[in-house]
């Protein structure tokens, strides 16, 4: 997850896994295809975004993480 | 200088306690932080307790001694917020004296060498007299006045005795004297900061100046550099333009020319640095004439966390193809303690303040990618308009400082193309949990999203 340096004012948005992480049995999605280097290693862009949905001093790092858990969820179970 | 600053709800408070307590003095405690500024400190002051009659082991018209619980009480209470004290009194009397008596001296003096070793922050005092207030911070072994006392909310209060109107410049302030009466005298005591000298900031300093307030402080990174800035920068000048100066410079110098006796400062730097950041909190009123969201949102949690009344705007034209005007907005807000911050009104965006922080390169991919919104592009701007909104924020000023700003709603919105003028849709509160609400009166210990320097 990367946050800048105005984090909580400024929203956080998609996630970043080793590139070799994905789904076993299902294909990687078109919104994850995306690899970008960051701190001299490379990662896999997972391109979900929370839309505009971010209040600062309520949401941050755990709700960024629920949210990408939430989508785990989701994803896997399709 | 020295200030000291409250909100405006809890000097309403204290209002009330010290004149349910009449003819007898009363006495309360703040918690406070401490700011250091380029020009001295931004005392802080939160969390008032108002004690019980049996609290003080002596109360009448004349004096007031608190009991050795009761101190124990308020000093546990600092040192488990990591905080400094105020203790403040009343002196209600109108032959009392607006600063501090000489029994007044003896006891704090007393209290100071107690009390110095064992809280970690400031420890103030301040008396509330017929004519104002007076304070002073213990340092050392000795103590330093305060010479400002403000408390900001749905509007502003200048707490520290009025200036004597006659020792104003009687030619000079004319028809001001005319038009505001002892506001006049309130307007030439007061400091103002103003983020961002372009075309909004620009008009901004020199009206501030004409008005004539006692200090302007202006702040912007940016250099004069491109013919555009001719249309709207007030003092700039075609011929300064192959030597890039800083806008800061060219606005001080414009300003300066004018004659009249306003200390101006220019800071040719970001507010959201560490370094330029504390500039703003030499000041009474900050004005944001900035169009950087990254940046507002800087000034709109120290509005919060330094109990500093800042007054906001925003300028937008919207164009009907190909040559006709479907609007010309300009849009003043309010922000203090109490006001809805700028990100419960929705006028800042916290994924528009993240593709603005990212790296130019990084904003362009996700940018072309539709992640991002916006672009590097300039904004549509025109000198009519930014001047029309300086206008506006310089006029919020008054307004504000009069009697009457706690009936006045925390900002308007003018669109000069339309007969009517409709007021800006605006929470009336924060929203639960709102990051600006939660470090009211913590100083640097709320989040305020600063670069390191």
């Amino acid at each position: 997850m990367i946050a800048d340096f105005q984090y909580p004012m400024s929203a956080m948005d998609m996630f970043f896994m080793e590139e070799s992480v994905h789904h076993a049995r299902v294909p990687i999605p078109e919104h994850a295809k995306t690899i970008e280097e960051h701190l001299g290693r490379r990662w896999r862009r997972w391109s979900w975004h929370r839309n505009g949905r971010w209040t600062p001093g309520v949401d941050g790092i755990g709700s960024h993480w629920a949210m990408i858990e939430a989508r785990w969820d989701k994803e896997r179970s399709q | 200088m020295n200030r000291l600053a409250f909100t405006l709800a809890d000097v309403a408070a204290l209002d009330r306690f010290f004149a349910a307590a009449r003819p007898n003095e009363a006495g309360a405690f703040f918690l406070v932080t401490e700011a250091s500024t380029p020009n001295g400190l931004r005392l802080v002051a939160r969390d008032p307790y108002f004690p019980p009659d049996t609290a003080w082991t002596e109360t009448d018209r004349h004096r007031l001694v608190p009991s050795g619980q009761l101190i124990s009480q308020v000093v546990s209470r600092a040192v488990a917020a990591n905080a400094g004290l105020l203790i403040v009194h009343s002196h209600p009397d109108s032959r009392h004296p607006t600063g501090f008596s000489w029994v007044d001296d003896q006891a704090l003096d007393a209290l100071s060498r107690t009390l110095v070793d064992l809280i970690d922050g400031p420890f103030v005092a301040a008396v509330v007299g017929p004519k104002g207030w007076v304070a002073r911070r213990y340092q050392g072994d000795a103590w330093e006045s305060i010479e400002r006392i403000a408390a900001a909310g749905r509007g502003i209060r200048i707490l520290d005795p009025l200036p004597d109107p006659q020792a104003m410049d009687a030619d000079l302030d004319d028809r001001q004297i005319l038009a505001l009466g002892d506001l006049n005298a309130r307007l030439r005591s007061l400091d103002v900061a103003v983020v961002g000298v372009g075309g909004l900031g620009s008009p901004l300093a020199e009206t501030l100046v004409r008005l004539g307030v006692r200090g302007l402080t202006i702040i912007d990174p940016d250099r004069l550099d491109t013919q555009s800035n001719l249309r709207r920068v007030f003092g700039a000048k075609s011929s300064q333009l192959a030597g890039h100066p800083y806008k800061v410079d060219v606005v001080a110098e414009h300003c300066d020319g004018i004659g009249l006796p306003t200390k101006i400062i220019a800071i040719p730097g970001d507010v959201r640095r560490e370094d330029a950041f504390p500039h703003a909190l030499d000041a009474d009123v900050v004005f944001t004439a900035t169009d950087s969201q990254s940046s507002r949102a800087v000034i709109n949690a120290a509005s919060y966390a330094f109990h500093l009344p800042v007054i906001d705007c925003g300028c937008r034209i919207s164009r009907r193809e190909p040559s006709g005007l479907a609007g010309l907005l300009s849009e003043v807000r309010f922000i203090a303690p109490g006001l809805p911050c700028l990100f419960c009104r929705r006028t800042l965006s916290p994924d528009a303040i993240r593709a603005e922080i990212l790296p130019a390169d990084e904003r362009r991919a996700l940018h072309k990618e539709g992640y991002v919104v916006g672009s590097d592009a300039p904004e549509p701007s025109a000198g009519a308009l930014t001047v029309l909104g300086a206008g506006m924020m310089a006029s919020s000023l008054l307004a504000y400082l009069s009697s009457e700003s706690e009936t006045l709603h925390g900002g308007y919105l003018l669109d000069a193309l339309m007969e009517d003028i409709p007021r800006a849709a605006s929470a009336e509160r924060c929203t639960d949990g709102c990051l600006s609400m939660r470090g009211v009166g913590r100083g640097f210990q709320a989040p305020l999203g600063l670069l390191p320097r």
